[in-house]
C-alpha cells in the first residue's frame, strides 16, 4: 500500500511526479517512481 | 536444574512487567489521539484540506497560482478563500448509493433522477453524465454527500452560497483586479456555480464572459493517467489515459508488468480555470 498523494496538475501538462515509492513482487525489488497525467475534457477553449 | 530454569523464567517475566510499568509511569499512556493518528490519512488530508477551516494558513494565495507541484505530504491547490464554515453534508441513505456504478458505466441517468429527488439536491445540473473509462469503478467512501456532489467522500465542497455567487459574478463582470480569480473560483465550484446560474440567471455578464463561463461549466470529466516507473525506467504498473467524472472516487484497475495485481483509487477536482486537484 503506498499514498495518499495530493496534488494539483494542470491540464494537459507532461507527466508529473508524485513520489518515490518501493517497488517489489515478493522475488525482487527494486525504486520506482510513482506519476500521473490528467486533462481535462472539454472543447476548445474560447480565450479568455 | 529445571526448578532453577522456572525460577529464571519467573524472573524474567516479573522484571519485564516491572519494567513496563516504570515506563508507563514515565511515559504515561497513549492518548487516543496518539493511537489513531496513523490510522486514516485524514490529518494528513484535513491538513491540506481546501476546504477545512483550519488550513487557511496553509492555503496558497489563489492570487498566485504557480506551477504544479506535488508531495505525498502537500496539496498546493490554488483554492479559492472561503467565507462561512463548512455545510453540513447531505446525508444520503446507503441505497441511493448502489447501483449508481453499473447505472453509469453505461451512462444511464435513472439513478441522477432518483438521487436527486430523494436528497432534495441536484448533485449536477450539467449534463450529469457519470460515466467513465473501464478501467475505473465509481466508489464512494461513505454515505454523505458534498454540496457539489463529491462521491459521496469525506472531503465535502463547501456551499456556494447566494451572496458569495453574487460577489464572483460582479467580480468577474468587472474586468478589473480580480476577475480571473473570480473566474476560477466559480468554475471551483463547478455544479454549484450551474445550480446558481439556473437559478438566478448571469445576466449581468457580457456575451463574451457569459459564452465562455457556460462552456468552461460543461467540462464535467477528465482524463486521468498514472504509472509507476522503475529505477531501470521501465513501467511496472499502469493506467491509460482514463475517462472519470470530476468530483467522485473511482477505483482503477492497473495494468501490471512483473508486478501483483494492484488498484489505486481516488478523486479529480477541478480547482481552476486549468489546473485539477487529484488525491490517489
Amino acid at each position: 500500500m503506498a499514498g495518499p498523494w495530493f496534488a494539483v496538475h494542470e491540464s494537459g501538462s507532461d507527466w508529473q511526479r508524485l513520489d518515490h515509492i518501493w517497488i517489489s513482487n515478493g522475488a525482487e525489488d527494486c525504486e520506482g517512481e510513482v506519476e500521473i497525467k490528467i486533462e481535462l475534457e472539454r472543447e476548445q477553449d474560447v480565450d479568455f | 536444574m529445571r526448578i532453577k530454569y522456572l525460577r529464571t523464567q519467573l524472573v524474567l517475566v516479573i522484571a519485564g512487567i516491572g519494567l513496563g510499568l516504570i515506563a508507563r509511569s514515565i511515559f504515561g499512556p497513549a492518548s487516543p489521539e496518539d493511537q489513531n493518528q496513523f490510522l486514516t490519512p485524514s490529518p494528513v488530508i484535513d491538513r491540506f484540506d481546501p476546504y477545512n477551516d483550519e488550513t487557511e494558513d496553509l492555503l496558497r494565495d489563489p492570487d498566485s497560482i504557480e506551477s504544479p507541484e506535488s508531495t505525498q505530504s502537500g496539496n498546493t491547490a490554488p483554492v479559492a478563500r472561503h467565507d462561512g464554515g463548512l455545510v453540513p453534508p447531505i446525508n444520503l441513505t446507503s441505497h441511493m448509493s448502489s447501483g449508481f456504478d453499473e447505472a453509469h458505466r453505461h451512462n444511464s441517468h435513472s439513478h441522477q433522477s432518483n438521487h436527486s429527488s430523494q436528497s432534495g439536491h441536484d448533485p449536477s445540473s450539467h449534463s450529469d453524465s457519470w460515466d467513465h473509462g473501464e478501467a475505473a469503478e465509481f466508489e464512494p467512501h461513505g454515505e454523505q454527500l458534498c454540496a457539489s456532489g463529491c462521491a459521496l467522500s469525506r472531503h465535502p465542497t463547501r456551499e456556494l452560497v447566494a451572496a458569495r455567487f453574487h460577489e464572483l459574478m460582479t467580480a468577474y463582470t468587472g474586468g478589473g483586479p480580480g476577475e480571473f480569480e473570480a473566474l476560477e473560483e466559480l468554475l471551483y465550484f463547478g455544479p454549484q456555480t450551474q445550480r446558481m446560474i439556473q437559478a438566478h440567471g448571469c445576466s449581468g455578464l457580457d456575451s463574451d464572459r457569459r459564452e465562455f463561463l457556460l462552456k468552461q461549466l460543461e467540462a464535467t470529466h477528465a482524463l486521468i493517467s498514472i504509472r509507476v516507473v522503475d529505477e531501470h525506467g521501465e513501467v511496472r504498473t499502469w493506467v491509460d489515459a482514463t475517462r472519470v467524472p470530476l468530483d467522485r472516487r473511482h477505483v482503477f484497475s492497473m495494468e501490471t508488468k512483473n508486478l501483483q495485481p494492484l488498484v489505486t483509487s481516488g478523486t479529480v477536482k477541478r480547482v481552476g480555470l486549468d489546473h485539477l486537484w487529484v488525491r490517489l
